[in-house]
């Protein structure tokens, strides 16, 4: 990175964008917050001997009937959930155990005997089951109920400011001041040839010999050709990327480090289950410092663009 | 019964009775996460499902003995017999559909 003749002159500050066309007010998914309460109440679901079967309960039953399929002895079903048969499993609801029923399903008659009912007891959420998740300042239901509309939160976000972020950012390199050299493009480009040409050589490929076939479901192109296209094309936002997030590290202090490199390499291994040889080969240590001060530029936006990409009604 | 974690040393012995679905994952495996919820929803919905889960970076061996090759990987055995593997995550309603044909058979 030390060869690079491209430079940043001035930069153009992201904040001078105007975000308010992707700006929103939060609409909380009530279904999800009370799935993530449903969750937290099955850990003290108990099953309990019944003598009236309702939705959701355990039935052990015997059926008989003509039809193959309702000719069953001690048949375990869980009402409505519709695993067995669901106009059948619904027809249980409100019998008794030992009571025994004819119905008229779609398939034929069936006679049905209860055997023995286990009904599903959720309890009512308490503040104790809030306290025993070890949330830190979350102990009651109430604080527990806004923690989950936080964390709901946090996780829409990145899909909300996304496009934002995009934005935000090719108003920058639009309107920044930048000498870049075709030498610095072409050699980014190269650094991304070269990962793709490795993770092809570990797939017994060659890269410039790969078919459509060979490129379907890993890269979105249909040949060599287009791949070239594609990394030229990304090896230009890449370049521009690295200077500025490169300015934005210089002004934190922040120097990308070996020891970053050989921690992304351990958990490279790990994830894809490649040896250490050929993670080193197609994950370069040039390419994983412009990839993170290329990182450094979108995350600086993107902190920005989620304080601010909610607004209130 | 509760989800229980398998060892090399006792898998064969576990699949062996009764309707058992295996979760096969790995510890750094984001999708495996994902689909272990999906599991323990299912296990507060369908409490005589056994469900074993085994983790491969744990016993990388007894992966291969089985022919995982990907992680989640999900195996429903009954009375011992392998019945069905899917790779990749399920939602519940698969899983549900899965069991269900085997289980009613």
């Amino acid at each position: 990175m030390e060869n690079f003749n491209s430079r940043l002159l001035s930069l153009y500050p992201y904040e001078k964008v105007d975000i308010g066309k992707f700006q929103k007010v939060f609409q909380v998914d009530e279904e999800a917050i009370q799935y993530e309460i449903n969750r937290l109440l099955n850990r003290y679901l108990t099953w309990e001997v019944g003598e009236e079967v309702h939705s959701g309960d355990m039935v052990v039953c015997s059926l008989m009937s003509s039809v193959d399929k309702f000719q069953k002895e001690n048949i375990k079903v869980i009402v409505d959930s519709g695993m067995f048969h669901k106009s059948l499993e619904h027809v249980l609801i409100g019998m008794h155990k030992n009571e025994k029923k004819t119905v008229v399903l779609e398939e034929g008659e069936v006679q049905i005997l209860v055997k023995e009912i286990q009904n599903r007891v959720v309890p009512n959420l308490t503040n104790e089951m809030v306290q025993a998740l070890n949330l830190e300042t979350v102990s009651t239901i109430e604080e527990y109920q806004s923690y989950l509309i936080s964390e709901q939160k946090q996780k829409m976000v990145g899909n909300d400011a996304y496009h934002a972020i995009k934005y935000i950012m090719s108003e920058v390199d639009c309107n920044s001041d930048l000498i870049l050299k075709q030498a610095d493009w072409k050699k980014m480009a190269e650094l991304e040839l070269a990962k793709y040409r490795n993770l092809s050589k570990q797939m017994d490929l060659v890269l410039e010999q790969m078919t459509k076939e060979d490129f379907d479901g890993k890269i979105p192109v249909a040949s060599y050709f287009e791949l070239v296209t594609l990394v030229q094309d990304n090896a230009w936002d890449t370049l521009i990327h690295y200077l500025i997030g490169k300015y934005y590290a210089d002004q934190e202090g922040y120097v990308v480090s070996e020891a970053e490199y050989e921690q992304f390499i351990e958990e490279y291994i790990a994830a894809w289950r490649v040896t250490e040889e050929q993670a080193r080969e197609s994950q370069s240590y040039e390419l994983f410092v412009v990839t993170s001060y290329a990182g450094c530029y979108y995350q600086k936006v993107k902190k920005y663009v989620e304080e601010r990409i909610y607004v209130e009604a | 019964m509760a989800i229980q974690y398998a060892t090399a040393e006792n898998l064969d012995q576990v699949i062996s009775e009764g309707f058992v679905i295996v979760d096969f994952f790995s510890t750094t495996c984001g999708p495996c996460k994902m689909f272990s919820r999906i599991l323990e929803d299912i296990e507060a919905e369908i409490p005589f499902l056994d469900i074993v889960k085994l983790n491969t970076t744990d016993y990388p061996e007894v992966g291969e003995k089985y022919g995982v090759q990907a992680v989640p990987t999900i195996q429903f055995y009954k009375e011992g017999e392998l019945k069905e593997t899917r790779v990749g995550v399920m939602t519940a309603a698969q899983v549900k559909e899965v069991v269900a044909q085997y289980m009613y058979a």
